[in-house]
Order: structure tokens, then sequence, then C-alpha cells
């Protein structure tokens, strides 16, 4: 069986809910209580994901990266070596959407053309939605990108998620 | 070459761990603060990778790989959230260089990781707060956008509402008008007297009729002043005349209910700058409440006077009447509110009167307020602005 590690990095404004997600992801587990991420919190999952004709073992190296729409030379060192990103957003807050292809721009001039994934998060917040499906999909589908409507406190298609762009990852170089 | 004593030192006070790695990145030495390392899962042996030693470094393979060709000479990734055996949150800063034998060829990489936890923390701290004070301002934006729509919504009701009143006010003031017109008319007819036993029928007709024109009346003003809509005629006004022919016109009610009245005047008082019928329309109105509020055989009292201090003409309209309850006082004057003991003087109101009355006194520059003790009387306080230099004889 193949093994493969890869960087993936989240990012999104802040508040938007990327520890929650990774939290949600690697641990199963979900905290309430908003903490500011500063610089770069790494964490390691490791999945199975399946392909075309055989099973592989990805490490996904999970780059939480603090949430700034200030693009700087250390934003741009943690944001080497990524193969593929998570962008987050808020939908109880429709500024974090439209700030996201600020965040693909800066990624892809440090690492090239990556493979994207769109979280538009707190799923579980429906009377708060600023943002809908159909806005989330639209800009998903300028990166050409899948998206997800996830929820890191309950997990509604948290895995799901991580599992499709790890997925994707293994199809890129298979 | 450094001395070993001077390179122990800079390790301790720097905060910081070193590792060597080889060009095949197994770890050849390590040292410095080793709890540095401490991550979960990391391997601190002498043999193991340098990957499993900085996991952070994955994704970095292609510096790592010109570091070993020494086509780059160093790099780092700064504040690194790692967590200790207890949990606990630190941050360290990874710097990698190039590393290089005596000869100068570079055979592996030098992994130097720096605790930067004072400075992580600090920083945490203040983005901390500037997040949580933005994410409040963003909850109250939206709260007050809520509150401007919900506020938008209930001001196109009640403008809706007002509409609605002065229009069917407005439309109750036509026939009313017949009808008083033809009361008059039966009155006064000169060919054919009423009879005696249908004259007090057609009085009482007569009554009720002044007695919902007078409502509808109010009913229009409220509106109008609330609507903004009221148009005063500023001139130079001789409070005393005006307060003497209100009073004229009260004079069969002065009567009936054996009130005493009288009117306490400064013999030099300055003329009034305000709107003469609208003032006629004020002390109407609160020589109405005097009469009705006060039982039978009172006194009804206007006071005049000029207080040079405020360049003012202060009224009052003073009765010995039922008094109004200190806990009403301060509702008194608003939209339909009657005071909790009106039930004692067994007249009727709408409420109106005193919002109408108020409101048109500090149109004119004035204001009005009340002093009152339950079972005594009342006195209401209004004043009015001077046209300077006027006197009245």
């Amino acid at each position: 069986m193949n093994t493969y590690s890869k960087k993936i990095c989240l990012l999104g404004d802040f508040a938007v809910g990327k520890t929650s997600l990774v939290r949600r992801f690697v641990h199963n587990r979900f905290d309430d209580h908003y903490i500011s991420t500063i610089g770069a919190k790494v964490s390691r999952k490791t999945v199975m994901a399946p392909g075309n004709s055989e099973v592989a073992e990805l490490t996904m190296m999970l780059w939480d990266l603090a949430g700034s729409q200030e693009f700087s030379t250390v934003t741009a060192s943690y944001l080497r070596g990524t193969a593929g990103a998570i962008l987050v957003c808020d939908m109880t807050r429709a500024d974090t959407l439209a700030h996201l292809p600020r965040y693909a721009e800066d990624l892809t001039k440090v690492a090239g053309p990556v493979q994207l994934v769109v979280a538009a998060n707190k799923l579980d917040l429906p009377e708060q939605h600023q943002i809908s499906s159909d806005q989330v999909a639209a800009l998903a589908a300028t990166f050409d990108a899948p998206y997800f409507l996830t929820s890191a406190k309950v997990g509604e298609e948290v895995d799901l998620m991580f599992r499709e762009l790890g997925k994707l990852l293994l199809d890129r170089i298979r | 070459m450094l001395d070993t004593f001077v390179a122990q030192l800079i390790l301790q006070e720097r905060q910081i761990a070193y590792a060597i790695a080889d060009q095949a990145l197994r770890l050849e030495q390590i040292g410095g603060r080793l709890d540095l390392f401490e991550s979960a899962g990391v391997c601190t042996a002498v043999g193991a990778s340098l990957l499993d030693l900085a996991r952070e470094l994955i994704g970095y393979e292609d510096q790592v790989q010109a570091l070993l060709a020494g086509t780059l000479s160093s790099f780092q990734v700064a504040m690194v959230n790692r967590e200790n055996a207890a949990g606990e949150l630190f941050y360290v800063t990874l710097h990698n260089y190039a590393y290089r034998r005596d000869n100068g060829a570079v055979t592996g990489i030098l992994h130097i990781i720096e605790d930067v936890t004072l400075t992580g923390k600090n920083n945490q701290h203040l983005t901390q707060q500037r997040n949580e004070l933005f994410l409040l301002y963003e909850q109250l934006r939206r709260a007050n956008l809520k509150l401007e729509a919900a506020n938008a919504e209930l001001r196109a009701l009640d403008a809706l509402k007002s509409k609605f009143v002065s229009i069917a006010a407005h439309e109750l003031r036509t026939p009313l008008a017949s009808i008083l017109g033809y009361i008059d008319f039966i009155f006064n007819d000169p060919i054919r007297t009423l009879h005696p036993d249908h004259q007090a029928s057609v009085d009482v007709i007569g009554k009720s009729a002044n007695r919902l024109l007078a409502i509808t009346n109010n009913l229009l003003d409220v509106t109008r002043i609330e609507a903004g809509y009221v148009e005063l005629t500023l001139g130079s006004v001789d409070l005393g005349k005006i307060v003497e022919e209100i009073a004229s016109h009260f004079r069969p009610e002065f009567e009936q209910k054996q009130h005493t009245f009288r009117i306490e005047k400064e013999p030099r008082l300055p003329y009034a700058l305000c709107d003469e019928a609208r003032t006629m329309q004020i002390f109407s109105n609160l020589l109405s409440n005097a009469i009705k509020y006060t039982p039978d055989h009172g006194r009804v009292t206007v006071s005049l006077r000029y207080n040079p201090q405020k360049d003012v003409i202060i009224a009052a309209v003073t009765d010995t009447g039922i008094g109004i309850p200190a806990a009403d006082l301060q509702n008194i004057g608003k939209n339909f509110f009657r005071a909790s003991n009106v039930h004692l003087s067994r007249s009727n109101g709408t409420g109106l009167g005193l919002n109408i009355t108020r409101s048109l006194v500090e149109l004119q520059g004035g204001r009005m307020w009340i002093e009152s003790t339950l079972g005594q009387g009342s006195t209401f306080y209004l004043t009015f602005p001077i046209d300077d230099g006027i006197f009245s004889a």
C-alpha cells in the first residue's frame, strides 16, 4: 500500500471556525469558546483514501493558520509546499465569503495551483445566516472546487470534506 | 571555534534546542532544551528522521533539498503552535540552516527550535481582544440594523394610524356640522317653536354633537402635532385679555358649579410672543379641566406674572379640585392617559387635551409642568416667551 503525506492549509477570516473544523476532524471534539490562533498550528491525521485501483494511506498535515486578511512574508512562509487548501467562511458573516478569493490568490502566488475546497461553516446557526448555499456554490465554481456546508459544532460534513480533499489530492498524483 | 561553555550558555539563555541531521535527514546530534521537541509522537533518538522530530517541515521538501544542496542557506517557520505533554500551548520558531563542516561542504541540516511563547501569548492576547471586539461590534451593528428596520416598520404603522385618525376625524366633522346647524335652526326657528317635551331631547343631542366635535378636533390636533403639520402665527398677545375672554366663555360652567374664579395679573405684564388662537386653545383646555375636576363651590385662579431672570411669562392655572395621584403625574399629558382618580369627578374625557396643551406650549417655545396634591388641587404652570418691549396696560 502506498503512503503519502500532504500539507493542507486552512484559510479564512478569524473566527470562521478553522481551528474547530480541524479539532472536529482530528479529535472529534468541539469547544464553543473562541480562542484566536496565532501563527500556525499543525495537526496530523492519517486516513485511508480509496482510489480507482488501490487504497492508499494519506497523512494529512493540517495547517491551521491565523485568520488574517493581511498577506505577509510570514504568511507566505506558512503556505510553501501546500498541496491542498480549505477556504473557510462563516455563513453568519457575509464578508467572510467575499474575502475568500483573496486568500486563494495569495496561496496561488506562493504554492501555485493547488487543490481547493470551500467550507461554509456554522451551518447549525440557520437563523443567523447571511450567506446562501447558492452563493457558496457560485464562488466555489470560480475555483473549480467542491464546496461543503459544514458545522464543526455538530460535525456536519466535516469528515466528508477532509476525506474528499484527501481523495482529490491522491487523484492528482495517481 | 566557539567555546563549549559559551555554546551551552547561549542554548540556555536563548531558550533553544537544536538538532543536526545528515543528508538523509537522520538525526546525528540533539541538545539544548529538549522539552521544546515534546510534541505527541515525536522521536528524539539519534538516527530518527528529522521530519519525525519537526513534522511541520513536511511540505517544505523543496527548501530542505535546497539546504542540503547548499543553494539555500536558511529558512524559518515562525510562531508554530505546539502542546506539551500536559496539553499546554507553547509557541516555537523553527530555524533551519545548511550545516557545513570545516571544509565548507554541506553535510546536513542544523535545525534550531526557539521558544517564543512569551511573544506568542502576548500576541494571542491582543489578537483575541481585537477579534472579540470586532465580533461584538458586528453583533451590535446587526442588532442595530434589525432595530432600525423594526423602527421604520413602526413609524410606517404609526403614520398609517395617524392618517386613518385624521381622515376619520375629518369625515366626522362634516356630518357633525350639519347636525349642529339643524339643531341651531330648530332652536331658533321663528315660525315653529319646539314642543317643550322635545326641547330637552334636542338640547341633549346638541350637547352630544358638540362634545363629539370637540373630540374629533382633538384627534385632528394630535395627528397634526405628531406629523409636524401645526403652523403657528406668532404675534404680540396680551395674555390677560386672552384669559378674560376664555373665562367669559366658561361663565355658565363656573356658575353652574358655583366656583369662584379669579385672575391675578401683574400690572405691567409684557406681551407674550405666541399664536393667539392656539393660546386660547391652551387656556380653554386648562380652564375646562379645572372646572371639570373641581367639586362644586371650588376655586379656580389664573395668575400671570413676569419672570425677568428667565425673560418669560409664567401662567399658573390653579384649582381646588380632586388633584392628581403622585404616581400618575409623570404620565399626565401622554396621549389617552387619564389619572386613576378621574372617576371622582364623574366627567368624560379622552386624555388628549393635556397632550395637545403641552405640545402647543412647547411648540411656542415654552414648557409646562404640574404640581398637585391629592384631594387638595392642582396647579398647571406654563411659560410663554415675551415679545420684547410691549407691556399691557
